[in-house]
């Protein structure tokens, strides 16, 4: 429970606006607590909630790319585009331009990114968390910074 | 040769102590690398400032009700990590007075009284020691406590940085001892473990750059200024 900030923060890096983001929360909790018993008892709390939380992103993609044709591509490796519309006058994160850049880094460099630099995590902690060796995190993040810096230049 | 990934992985707090040293001394003296890293951090600080509020934004009701729960969660953070804005690990001002960072440090470190220490602390033991004879130039790897560099600061007096496992500290010489001007213990990691010393190093490089006149010494210089007891106006 005490994870819920973080959790939404995570959330909120990763998806379009807070709407969106406390939706996938909401999933998030609904699949932690029906599967409590798969949790290691050795393991930490959060690292687990926050794999279930990136999946649940994963899976949020995968069907919002099926159902509605305008949203944009977020493959692996595909190009950038900035997240537009959709912006309400109360939800102030959205307007941000390190938001809208976060929101067009392709799948694999924003997951990288959310946990390290939004989250914290160390690169060992996070590759662990995505199951990939800590140079493929590296590269991802390099990628993810090159582009971010960029953006912020460009402002 | 230093590169984009590896000033990333400095900013992090990824790198071992000793490349670390090294990266700080190349930045010390190079302003191209000060402005990438510069630009780097910036972007951190935006992605903090961006989204570390929503830590502090009430939890909507329909998730506390999932656990049953009406009563707000406590603030993020748990014991030891930095989820503030400023308390971020690459997130420090340029200028930041020594008694303020020491204060903010004190609360997490009382766990290592070894290294503890006060504004002014008179430091002596393995630290003063190597601050005293140990050279940048020729330290090893085994070293337990690795000197960054030395330098004159604007008061007139010698200072160096040095770091050990649990911490980054920079020390300036008055009269017959070393006195402690700015400690830093390294950040706790989510794991629990010290060791990342990110945020320290990035915070004593900062004080340092408003310190320093000119450059940091060089090998001779260093040497030099070691043999002539660390009076200042050796050359």
């Amino acid at each position: 429970m005490d994870l819920l900030p973080r959790l939404r923060r995570f959330a909120r890096s990763l998806t379009r606006d807070a709407v969106e983001a406390d939706d996938l929360c909401q999933a998030v909790i609904e699949k932690a607590l029906k599967h409590q018993d798969r949790k290691r008892p050795d393991g930490r709390l959060d690292g687990w909630i926050f794999m279930i939380a990136r999946n649940q992103w994963l899976d949020l993609q995968r069907r919002s790319r099926r159902m509605d044709g305008k949203l944009v591509s977020l493959d692996a490796e595909g190009g950038h585009e900035l997240m537009g519309g959709r912006t309400t006058s109360d939800d102030p994160i959205a307007e941000l331009a390190i938001h809208r850049a976060f929101g067009a880094l392709p799948r694999d460099q924003r997951e990288a990114a959310a946990l390290v630099w939004v989250e914290g995590y160390s690169y060992k902690e996070a590759a662990g968390m995505l199951s990939i060796p800590i140079g493929t995190l590296t590269s991802r993040l390099s990628r993810a910074r090159s582009w971010l810096v960029a953006q912020m230049e460009a402002v | 040769m230093i590169t984009e990934t590896e000033l990333m992985a400095y900013l992090d707090g990824e790198l071992p102590s000793k490349r670390r040293v090294e990266i700080e001394r190349a930045v010390a003296s190079d302003d191209r690398l000060r402005q990438l890293l510069e630009d780097e951090r910036k972007v951190r600080q935006r992605v903090g400032l961006c989204y570390d509020p929503v830590l502090h934004e009430e939890v909507p009701q329909h998730l506390m009700a999932m656990f049953g729960k009406r009563e707000q969660p406590a603030a993020a953070a748990p014991k030891g990590s930095w989820s503030s804005p400023w308390q971020r690990r690459w997130d420090f001002p340029v200028a930041l007075a020594a008694s303020l960072v020491l204060g903010i440090f004190m609360g997490s470190y009382f766990d290592n009284p070894a290294g503890f220490a006060d504004p002014g602390h008179q430091l002596d033991g393995s630290v003063a020691l190597a601050l005293d004879t140990q050279l940048s130039a020729t330290q090893t790897a085994s070293d337990p406590i690795q000197i960054g560099i030395t330098f004159r600061s604007q008061d007139g007096q010698v200072c160096r940085t040095y770091q050990t496992s649990d911490a980054t500290g920079l020390a300036c010489r008055a009269g017959d001892s070393w006195q402690l001007t700015l400690f830093a213990p390294n950040e706790q990691g989510r794991s629990g473990h010290y060791g990342q010393a990110g945020s320290a190093s990035v915070l004593v490089m900062s004080s340092v750059q408003e310190m320093v006149v000119d450059e940091p010494m060089d090998a001779r210089q260093e040497r030099e200024a070691r043999d002539a007891g660390w009076k200042i106006g050796a050359h």
